[in-house]
Parts: structure tokens; C-alpha cells; sequence
């Protein structure tokens, strides 16, 4: 016989196995499958809010990085060419494509002031190199768009119809008429408010012929390639391990003719309080959370097949199999199994993901400037996620059980029975998992290593249960003598029940932890926001003006205007050379007393030759407080470090005379103005004037927190439905467990025990033991919850938060995994009620 | 000939417009999408009304034709060459200018009445450059796109200059008195991020040779275009490649294809077979084969023989015969035939008959810019030997 013929006869005999019992196979495969699906669901979707919010924050920008605006004013026409000329010419080196833009907004109704009511306009370079963005889609409009009078694309839901004229107001009165050609966006809203044009239909829209907003650049330098350690990281645990980010503006912006100035549009968006890596985080960790409780079901239900097919091994063994055959078999068999099901939960996994995408759409498009992202994105490397873990778990589980069925004695398998003596001591496993925890957290800083303690700390959990429920020796008084016989049962064959009630505990512990981890970052986020968000209003500008503080101060109610420009500045530690530098937000303000209000450090810590530096930067570059940093051409003392959750390369704030003598000065980019002042009475004071934004801080603040609720409801979606297969794999082990012990609990029934009273005793044993793993669950979450904030959080971004237990928030999990334990306790034991006697006492005989 | 560059370019032109790394898998699958091609010759076809038509013989005058023809929709320069260097190096290339009128000859007309923006255009401007380096057997392509305005495009007649952005074809002016009674050179410079870079002086050393019937070039009952060629510039200067940055002095030779038209190609024209060959025996060969989606071959399919003085005779379909006998896959499982047999029956300019075989330099010289099209250097063997170059547009998987 040839091996290829042998190895065919395996697989049939391993099918055939498989088809014997085909209720446990079906129920197998539907756990890997449903644990898989899952994994991929969850990951698909939390990729697809991610792409959403890079996207959204892009704008439109397809890959530029960078904005050109003038020091001295607005740019025209003619810096285009000449930068454009200046980079073909080789002089601005790292160029990948100049984007000229104009924007600007008109009124709808000419009549009205309500915000509500304007539409953004963008104009953009329809013949351009660097593309037209957001028309790709749009291509069979592209000649209507040049050609026509007029012409726009609107983003759908703006409420203006295709085919249509519209005439709309400028700030100055001055009616204009557009066509509008084209929708675009998704049914969501996305690009709602916002026309989009030809640059020259723009100009002449928003009265600005000759002007440009700014000339966006996208650069040439790729992303840094990660290794494969990293991006596999960066894969199979999305969000909680960070993109390097690609810093290549340098040479540009030495090249670049003075009057220009190259604006990060990435460090301007880092200042969006609802930060992307926040947002990511979020993600991240439900990943995560699906992943650990996807890992316990695949883990269970192969325990639980092999258990339950042990009558079917005892038979092979009896015909001669050996011990070792037969382990090879059984893990040779549901590797197969995992196999096939880890395939179809892919494509369920799909399914679920396009269920979910809907929700994450909303909450991107309700934040993140209403972009929507629903097409699913698939990568070899995250979809190996799913298929790995349920490959690895299902090995993992199954050389337990092929181990114990090697050494099993025939006798006992046929009767149904594994020898369930450990291979190896819970406790050992749960002492050593437990240092390995503290060790790997000791002995490196690196994200792997929080991971892999969260890891240990569950699988140390989980052996911890099954080292105590043998232990557990509940007395329980009854009319039946026969009540402290089933109770003592639970000594020999709880440790079936303790695999469920590890997964349940681990279940409950991930799930604590996130609940936990994510409620203390909102109160963070909440005292950020509080702080950073004094003022009444905030104005941005992408040209700067010359007049803005003047403007500003006459407004009735005003009581302080604080300037700030925002830029990039290379730093570095005193002592390193002028080449060890990195390239970091700069945030220069004007009034340093409000500013370290905001920013919530010691008052003078703004004081002249000092700066404050954001905790990601400090934590990152090790920069403590009083050290002396050397900031463009001078060495400046850090007088606080900041809390900040976004901008991940890191942010420096100085006062405006500080800089000056050492930075290359931004331009203002944003007012704050403080007192009891409408956003309707600045936007009077700076009618005309393009490339503004103008925002209600309180509502930003009301906002932020609604749009950080409504991702955490998302985290409850998940998280419930880790809960529903924790609960599946526990109703399953239970009744597993029960019908285990089918035979002593038909002899105890035969010897006299009513099936109310066998009923109640296993209910409560099941009830106890499941009330031991919730409770266990609790300190492990805060564990989990601890390491998560403390140790991965620092680590993966290098800011921190205030660790607050709030216990309201795990309630609705504490209660849901308690039903769980209710459920799989009770309907068992209430079916076993029911049954007759000779149902078990059968068991017994056959087993 | 009406090589069809005018779909080219205004499909690039569409497709360029988002050719941002972003968009990438957007622009492969418009590119590539059979879907998308009618919205996109639909636009091409747009209105035809306003502008003149090539319908008719006319009077070429030189050198005002090599200027642009603005009255007409579309048009192109179209320089190919055969280039060497000292130690045996040997390359080809292609630069091409495409201009595409946006409005009506009279003017894109202005949004609002107060103002009419600088950005306003009545004319795209699309610009392909490719280089192989037959030796080393790699291909590189590289385009621009800007409209005509705020000068980052545009064409000029006294003195000759054509531009995309930087890269630019120029007549130069006379230094000499040698000069001015001679032949003025043209200047070619063109240098992409990627190091490819050609700094070429042109030297015509043959009059314009007019196509078809009088430089009117039928394509279809309801097209046709102007159009001439110049099939043998002597070149010098210099040229650089991604693999060789540092500029490699180069000697060589070059032709140019210059076509102005309205019309487009009639939808059953699904693509084309474009040849242009110069023999060592100074004999130069223009040949198009427009394909139909039927199978059959096109009445239409035309070409031109033409004697080292110059005298053209004009070739139709009954006179030639072109049969792929090998092709070249590319990466989307496109065959791409890279190797033709040509028979050419006797006619009054050539008693006896020709045969010869035309095979690519390097099979991959796929124009990767958007719109995708094979145009590249060829060699020719048999009857006659020789060099030149093919261009083909429209296969399909």
C-alpha cells in the first residue's frame, strides 16, 4: 500500500469516526465555526471603522500629508506655479504630488445664519497630477465639471437634488448659481454639507479668483516597512499595537522658499480631541476580547467532542487500536475538523462582519467627518488570525484528551469514562503561569510582553478554577442520605466542569477588564476634554490673519482671545548631537497662563526658556520634568509633561516669546475665545474670510462624549456576544459533564434518590461552582484591567489614565454571566429530573 | 494615423485625475473594467458640434502645422527613437504630447460674471514618456497632466514649443547662419522622479511625408484625421534611466508622428496595430490595422511606403498583411502579440514582393499609466532589416 493510499484510508476511517456521532461532530464544528466567524467578524468590521476614520480624517485627500500655506498672507495662483515649477526643477525634494485647493462655504438661503444651513465648497485640480480624490468615482462627470458654468458633485443628504440649480449666498451677499451634476457618499451622509468642484469653478463660486486655501502635498517617502514580528502584531491584535507613523517632511521643509510654511496636516489633526488613537484603542481591545472568548470556545468544544466520544475510542481500542494510535487519531481528527469549520467561519465570520460595519459606519460617520466606510477589506495575515487560533486552540485541546485516551484502560473507555486524572497539576500550571506573568512584565517593555502577560494571567485563571473545584466541598443538608454521595461525586468528576468554568471565568475576567479599562478612559478623556475645552468657541484657520485678534476682542461678551499656531519643530535631548532629533508637533501660544490651565500642568510651567511636552513624547524619548530639551537653536528647560491622547509622535508647547527665538514661528492656526460669546456672533466677525472653522467647544466636549458612549455600545454588542458563546460553551460542558456521570447518578436514582432530589444537588453544585468562576472573575478583570492601563497602554501609545473601578459598569456582565451559570446549571439538571431511571442505570450498563 | 492616441488621451486624462496611491485599486479597475468603457468613449465622442472636421484635403504649411490646431478637438506629438551609446548600449523611447479640447473652440465659459478664474482651460494636456533599455530588457513610463492654463501646459508656434510642466519639446532657435539657412533642431527634455530623463537635440533630415490621401487619413466612413510624419531625425544628447541616473551620451535616430482630427473610431474598431519601421536601406514604413470586434479586418487598415528621398506611395488594406505569430502575457493574463510577420505585395514603388518579421526589443513594454497599452521598440529581420516601433491598444484578457 502506498502512503498516499494509507493516508486516504486515515482520512476516510477519521471521516467515518466523525459521521459515528454525527450531533457531536455537527456541534463541534459549529463552535469553531461560530468562534472563527466571530473573531474574522469583529476584526473585519473593527478594520473597516479604522479605514473609516483614516479616511474620514484624510478628508479628501488622498495620501497627502502635508498643507503649503503663506506666513504673509493667502496663496495665489501664481506660488503654485512657481512651487510646482520648484519641485519639477528638483529643488523640493520628496514631492509625490502638489494638490492646489480652495474652500470656502455659502449660504444656502441667503437670508438665514443658522450654520445649518451653509454648505462647504471645495474646489480641487480636476487635471492633476495628484488626483481628483473624491470624484473617482465620479469620472463620467469629470467634462461636465470642467466645462459647465457652475458645476458640482454634492455629497448625498445635503438636500440638493441632481439635475438641479440651486443659488446660493456668499458671506458678502453676492447670489451665486451652481448645477449640481453628481452625488456622492454613502447612505450614511458621508460628505453631507460639502460641494465639491473644479478649482475653478470654486474660485469663481466662493469669490476668491486668484486665490488658493492651500496647497496640499503628498510625499514620496513610504511608510516605514515594519518587520514581519511587528506587522504580525499589528495584525492579529489591531489598535493595541501602533503604525509608526512615515516622517519624511524634513528635507521639504528646508527647501521650501521662506515665505512658505509646510503644515503637518496630521499633527493639525492630532489635535482632534477624539483622538484616532483612542478611537483605535477602543477597537483594539474588542478585538482582542473576541479573540480570547473565540479561543475558549474552540478550546471547549473539543474537550467536550473528544469526552463525549471516548464509548467510540474505547471500541477502536478494544479492536486493537493502541493507546497511541488512537491519541494521534483524535488530534489528527479535529484538526481536520477545525480545519474545514475554521473555513466556513471565515466566511460566516464575513457575514458577521457585514452586520456590524453598519454600526461602526455610523459612529465613524457620526464623529469623523461623516465618512463611511462599509466595503469589507480582507488581509492573509488578519484572516489567518481566525484560522490560527482556532488551529492552535484545537491542537492545544486535543492532545489533553488523545493523551488521557492513550492512557485510559480499555475497560473504563467502554464504558464511556476518560481517566480524568491531570496531565498536569492545575496548580503547577496556574503558579507558573502566573509568575511567567510578572516575569515577562519585569523583564521587557514591549508590547509583546504585556499581551503575553494578559495571556498567562488567564490561562493561570482558568488552571486556578481547576485546581479549586476538586476542592470545593460543599455540605448540603437533605431528607436523602444519599444527597452526601452526590456531593462527594463532585471531588472525582468536577474537573470536566472546571474546563467549563475556566472559559467562563476567562470570559468574564477579559470582559471585566475591558469594561473597566474602557470607563476609566472615558473619565480621562471627560477631564481632557473639561480642561481643554474652557473656551466658548474655537476658530481654525488654514490662512492666518492678520487682524484676527482685533476682530475677535471687539465682540460683545468676549473677555480673552488666546492665539495658538501649530507646526513642527525637531528637539532632542541636550546632550545628544544635532543629527539625534526628532521631528515633533509644535504648539506655540500666546497666553501661557490659559494655556497651562488647559493643559492642566503647574502654573509657570510655561515660564520663558521652558516648554511643556505631551506624556507620549516624554514616556517615548524618556524625558522627565526639569530636564533641558533642545528645541530648534536653543536648550529649553521642560517644565511639565501633559496628558495627551493623540498626536503619537509626541507634541511640544511653548510660549510665543519663547519660540520665537528659537523655531521657525507658525503661523496662528487657531483662536480661543473665552467669555459669553456665540458662534453665530464670531462667524459675523469674520464674514469673508475663507478656510475658517468655526466650533462650539461645549458641543464639541457634549459631542465627543455622545460619540465615545456610542463606540462603547459597540464594545457591549461584542461583548455580549463573547458573553452568548461563553454561555453556549458552558451549557455545553455542563450538560457534557452531567451526562458523564450518567451512570453513578442512575445508580444513586436506583438506590432510592428522587429525580427532584438529584436534580436540586446538581443544579446547586453546577450553581455554586458557577458563582466560584464569576466571583474569580472579578479579581482576575481587575488584573487584566490593571496590565491593560498600566503596562500596554504606556507601552503601545505612551499615555496613561487614572485606573477608576467603576462596578456599575460590569454589572449588566456580572448579572448576563451569572444567567449563563443559572442556565447551564439548571436545564440539565431539570431534564435529568425528568428522565427515568433506567435511562441512567442503561448508561451504567453500557458504559 | 489616427492611432486612437485621442481615446488614450482622454481616458488618461479621466483616469489620471485620481491617480493618487490612494486610489490606485479604484483606477486599475475603472481602467481595466469592460463596464467602464462605454461612459468613458461616450465622453470622448461628446459633442462634436463647433469644431472642424478633417473631411477633406488641405494645404499643410509648415512650420505653422507643427503648432497646435485648436479648431480641432484632439491632436499629438509623437516622438519614437532608437538610441545608443558609445559602449553598445542601446535604448528606445517615446514622448508624447496629447491635447484634448475640454469646451468649444470659442471658450470654456465662467461660473460667475464677476470673475473668470485663471484655472479655466480649454484644453487638457497629457504627457507620456517611456524608455527601454534593450540591453539591460526593462521598461519605464512615466505621464503628466495639466490643463491649459496659468501656463503649466500649452503649445506655441513661433518659436515651436509644446510643454507639459517641465517637460517640454522646443524648436531651437538659430545660432548660426548655417543654421538659418538649414535645418533648425529641436530640443526634447523630459526627467521623471523615478530617473528617467532624456535631453535630446533633434535633427530633421527629411521633409514631412503626408499620409492618405494628401495627409487626409481615413479611418471609418465618418473618421479620419491629418496627419504626417517626419521618419528620420538624427538624435544626440543624452539619456538616463532608473538604473543608470547618470546621464549616457546617446546618438540615434527618431520619427515623428504629428495628427490633428475631431472624429473618434467607430464602435466596432475595438483596438489597433500601429507600426512604424525605418530599413537600413533608407526605406521607412507606415502601417495601422484597426481590429473590429467581428474578427474581420477593416477596409480601412492603410499605410505608407516611404523612399529614402521621401515619395510616399499610399497602401491599402489589399496591399499588406500583418499575422501575430507570437505574443507576451502580461501581469492581467493580457496576450500581447510582441512578434508579426508583414507581407507586402508588389506595388509601383516596390516591384517585388516583401516579407519580413517585426519582434519587440523587449516583450514587456507595457504603458503602465493609467490607460494600459503595449509601445515599444522593435527590430525587423527577413527580407529587410531594420528598427522601428509598435504600439497596440485594445486587448483584451
Amino acid at each position: 500500500m502506498t502512503h498516499r493510499s494509507a493516508f486516504a484510508l486515515l482520512l476516510m476511517g477519521d471521516l467515518r469516526a466523525l459521521l459515528l456521532a454525527p450531533a457531536q461532530t455537527l456541534f463541534t464544528f459549529a463552535g469553531i465555526c461560530i468562534a472563527v466567524a466571530l473573531i474574522v467578524g469583529v476584526d473585519l468590521a473593527n478594520d473597516a471603522a479604522r479605514r473609516g476614520y483614516a479616511l474620514g480624517a484624510a478628508r479628501l485627500d488622498a495620501g497627502v500629508s502635508h498643507g503649503i500655506v503663506r506666513a504673509d498672507g493667502p496663496l495665489t495662483d501664481r506660488d503654485y506655479v512657481r512651487l510646482l515649477a520648484m519641485w519639477r526643477a528638483g529643488t523640493l525634494p520628496g514631492i509625490r504630488a502638489l494638490v492646489p485647493n480652495v474652500s470656502g462655504r455659502l449660504r444656502r438661503y441667503a437670508s438665514s445664519e443658522d450654520a445649518r444651513h451653509a454648505v462647504d465648497v471645495l474646489g480641487v485640480d480636476l487635471l492633476n497630477d495628484g488626483g481628483a480624490r473624491a470624484t473617482t468615482s465620479q469620472l463620467q462627470l469629470v467634462p461636465a465639471l470642467l466645462n459647465e458654468p457652475g458645476a458640482v458633485i454634492v455629497g448625498r443628504g445635503t438636500g440638493l437634488m441632481v439635475g438641479h440649480g440651486y443659488q446660493l449666498a456668499r458671506a458678502n451677499g453676492t447670489v451665486v448659481t451652481v448645477q449640481v451634476r453628481g452625488e456622492l457618499g454613502g447612505s450614511n451622509g458621508a460628505y453631507r454639507d460639502l460641494l465639491i468642484a473644479d478649482i475653478a469653478t470654486a474660485q469663481e463660486l466662493l469669490g476668491q479668483v486668484g486665490h488658493l486655501s492651500r496647497i496640499d502635498v503628498a510625499l514620496r517617502c513610504a511608510s516605514p516597512t515594519a518587520p514581519l514580528q511587528r506587522r504580525f502584531l499589528q495584525e492579529w491584535f489591531p489598535g493595541l499595537v501602533p503604525t509608526r507613523p512615515a516622517v519624511c517632511a524634513t528635507a521639504l521643509m528646508k527647501a521650501l522658499p521662506g515665505e512658505y510654511q509646510l503644515q503637518s496636516l496630521a499633527a493639525l489633526r492630532d489635535e482632534d480631541l477624539a483622538s484616532g488613537d483612542a478611537f483605535y484603542f477602543n477597537l483594539g481591545a474588542l478585538s482582542l476580547l473576541a479573540a480570547a472568548v473565540a479561543a475558549l470556545l474552540v478550546y471547549q468544544v473539543v474537550v467536550g467532542g473528544v469526552n463525549r466520544r471516548a464509548l467510540d475510542f474505547g471500541r477502536l481500542r478494544a479492536l486493537g487500536m493502541t493507546g497511541t494510535e488512537l491519541g494521534m487519531r483524535v488530534v489528527v481528527d479535529y484538526l481536520l475538523l477545525a480545519a474545514v469549520a475554521a473555513l466556513c467561519g471565515v466566511a460566516l465570520g464575513h457575514a458577521l462582519a457585514a452586520a456590524l460595519v453598519n454600526q461602526v459606519a455610523a459612529v465613524v460617520d457620526d464623529l469623523f467627518y461623516r465618512l463611511t466606510v462599509t466595503d469589507l477589506r480582507w488581509s492573509w495575515l488578519g484572516v489567518s488570525k481566525g484560522v490560527g487560533v482556532a488551529l492552535i486552540v484545537a491542537l492545544i485541546a486535543s492532545v489533553g484528551p488523545a493523551l488521557r485516551l492513550a492512557r485510559t484502560p480499555v475497560t473504563m473507555l467502554l464504558r464511556g469514562e476518560l481517566d480524568q486524572r491531570a496531565l498536569v497539576a492545575p496548580g503547577v500550571v496556574a503558579l507558573v503561569s502566573g509568575v511567567l506573568a510578572i516575569a515577562v512584565l519585569l523583564m521587557s517593555n514591549g508590547v509583546w510582553a504585556a499581551l503575553l502577560s494578559i495571556a498567562c494571567i488567564l490561562i493561570a485563571a482558568a488552571a486556578a478554577i481547576g485546581y479549586l473545584v476538586p476542592r470545593i466541598r460543599p455540605t448540603l443538608r437533605g431528607k436523602s442520605v444519599l444527597v452526601p454521595l452526590a456531593l462527594a461525586d463532585l471531588t472525582r468528576t468536577g474537573r470536566d466542569a472546571s474546563l467549563a468554568l475556566g472559559a467562563l471565568l476567562v470570559a468574564v475576567a477579559t470582559a471585566f477588564g475591558m469594561s473597566w479599562m474602557i470607563s476609566s478612559f472615558r473619565d480621562a478623556l471627560q477631564d481632557v476634554l473639561t480642561q481643554r475645552l474652557q473656551a466658548a468657541v474655537m476658530v481654525r484657520f488654514d490662512v492666518p490673519l492678520a487682524d484676527l485678534r482685533f476682530r475677535l476682542e471687539r465682540l460683545a461678551g468676549v473677555t480673552d482671545v488666546a492665539l495658538a499656531g501649530q507646526g513642527e519643530v525637531d528637539i532632542g535631548t541636550a546632550s545628544a548631537g544635532r543629527g539625534d532629533s526628532w521631528r515633533v508637533a509644535l504648539r506655540v501660544v500666546d497666553r501661557p497662563d490659559r494655556e497651562t490651565a488647559r493643559l492642566g500642568v503647574a502654573v509657570g510651567a510655561l515660564a520663558t526658556g521652558s516648554v511643556v511636552v505631551s506624556e507620549p513624547l516624554a514616556r517615548r524619548r524618556g524625558i522627565e520634568v526639569a530636564q533641558y530639551l533642545r528645541v530648534g537653536r536653543c536648550k529649553l528647560r521642560v517644565g511639565g509633561v501633559f496628558r495627551e491622547y493623540g498626536a503619537p509622535r509626541g507634541r511640544v508647547v511653548s510660549a510665543r516669546d519663547t519660540a520665537a527665538r528659537c523655531v521657525v514661528m507658525p503661523a496662528t492656526a487657531e483662536a480661543e475665545i473665552y467669555g459669553a460669546v456665540s458662534v453665530a456672533a464670531v462667524r459675523d466677525a469674520l464674514l469673508g474670510v475663507s478656510g475658517v472653522q468655526i466650533a462650539d467647544q461645549a458641543r464639541i466636549r457634549k459631542v465627543s462624549l455622545e460619540i465615545f458612549d456610542r463606540t462603547f455600545l459597540i464594545t457591549g454588542v461584542v461583548r455580549t456576544l463573547a458573553l452568548i458563546v461563553a454561555a453556549i460553551a458552558l451549557f455545553s460542558s455542563l450538560t457534557a459533564w452531567i451526562a458523564q456521570r450518567g451512570g453513578e447518578l442512575g445508580m444513586l436514582r436506583a438506590m432510592g434518590m428522587t429525580g427532584r432530589e438529584l436534580a436540586i444537588v446538581l443544579g446547586m453544585q453546577s450553581l455554586l461552582l458557577g458563582a466560584v468562576a464569576v466571583l474569580m472573575a472579578l479579581p482576575v478583570g481587575m488584573l487584566i484591567a490593571w496590565v491593560l492601563v498600566t503596562q500596554l497602554q504606556p507601552r503601545a501609545f505612551g499615555w496613561s489614565f487614572p485606573l477608576v473601578l467603576h462596578w456599575q459598569v460590569i454589572a449588566p456582565t456580572l448579572w448576563a454571566a451569572l444567567a449563563a451559570v443559572g442556565a447551564g446549571a439548571l436545564v440539565p439538571a431539570l431534564t435529568l429530573a425528568r428522565a427515568p431511571a433506567s435511562r441512567w442505570l442503561g448508561t451504567a450498563r453500557h458504559g | 494615423m489616427l492611432r486612437w492616441r485621442a481615446l488614450a488621451a482622454l481616458c488618461l486624462v479621466l483616469v489620471l485625475l485620481s491617480c493618487s496611491r490612494a486610489n490606485d485599486e479604484v483606477i486599475r479597475r475603472v481602467a481595466t473594467d469592460e463596464a467602464a468603457r462605454p461612459g468613458i468613449a461616450g465622453m470622448l465622442r461628446g459633442d462634436e458640434a463647433g469644431f472642424d472636421r478633417a473631411d477633406r484635403p488641405r494645404v499643410f504649411s509648415f512650420p505653422a502645422d507643427h503648432g497646435a490646431h485648436p479648431t480641432f478637438r484632439t491632436e499629438w506629438w509623437y516622438f519614437t527613437g532608437h538610441l545608443a551609446g558609445v559602449n553598445g548600449e542601446r535604448f528606445g523611447f517615446q514622448f508624447t504630447v496629447f491635447r484634448q479640447a475640454l469646451g468649444l473652440p470659442a471658450g470654456v465659459p465662467a461660473t460667475a460674471a464677476a470673475g473668470r478664474s485663471a484655472w479655466r482651460a480649454d484644453n487638457a494636456w497629457l504627457a507620456h514618456l517611456a524608455v527601454t533599455d534593450i540591453n539591460g530588457q526593462q521598461h519605464w513610463s512615466a505621464t503628466r497632466l495639466s490643463r491649459g492654463a496659468l501656463g503649466l501646459a500649452g503649445a506655441t508656434v513661433s518659436p515651436l514649443a509644446v510643454w507639459v510642466q517641465d517637460w517640454q519639446l522646443a524648436q531651437q532657435l538659430p545660432k548660426s547662419l548655417d543654421q538659418r539657412v538649414g535645418v533648425t533642431p529641436w530640443l526634447l527634455r523630459a526627467r521623471d522622479d523615478s530617473g528617467m530623463a532624456l535631453d535630446l537635440t533633434l535633427t530633421p533630415t527629411i521633409a514631412p511625408v503626408l499620409h492618405g490621401e494628401g495627409g487626409l487619413s481615413r479611418k471609418g466612413a465618418q473618421a479620419a484625421s491629418y496627419y504626417y510624419s517626419m521618419p528620420r531625425w538624427q538624435v544626440r544628447g543624452s539619456i538616463a534611466t532608473p538604473s543608470h541616473r547618470q546621464p549616457l551620451p546617446i546618438t540615434g535616430t527618431a520619427w515623428l508622428d504629428r495628427e490633428w482630427s475631431t472624429s473618434a473610431l467607430a464602435p466596432q474598431q475595438i483596438g489597433w496595430d500601429w507600426f512604424a519601421l525605418r530599413l537600413r536601406d533608407g526605406r521607412a514604413l507606415m502601417l495601422f490595422q484597426l481590429r473590429r470586434s467581428d474578427g474581420r479586418r477593416d477596409s480601412y487598415d492603410a499605410g505608407s511606403l516611404i523612399a529614402p528621398d521621401g515619395a510616399v506611395q499610399h497602401l491599402t488594406s489589399a496591399d499588406f498583411s500583418l499575422t501575430p505569430e507570437g505574443t507576451w502575457r502580461d501581469e492581467q493574463q493580457v496576450r500581447w502579440p510582441t512578434r508579426w510577420t508583414l507581407r507586402l505585395r508588389p506595388i509601383a514603388a516596390m516591384p517585388r514582393p516583401l516579407q519580413i518579421t517585426i519582434s519587440a526589443e523587449v516583450d514587456d513594454q507595457l504603458m503602465r499609466v493609467g490607460l494600459r497599452y503595449w509601445e515599444g521598440a522593435v527590430r525587423v529581420s527577413g527580407d529587410a532589416e531594420g528598427e522601428g516601433y509598435l504600439e497596440m491598444t485594445g486587448y483584451r484578457r
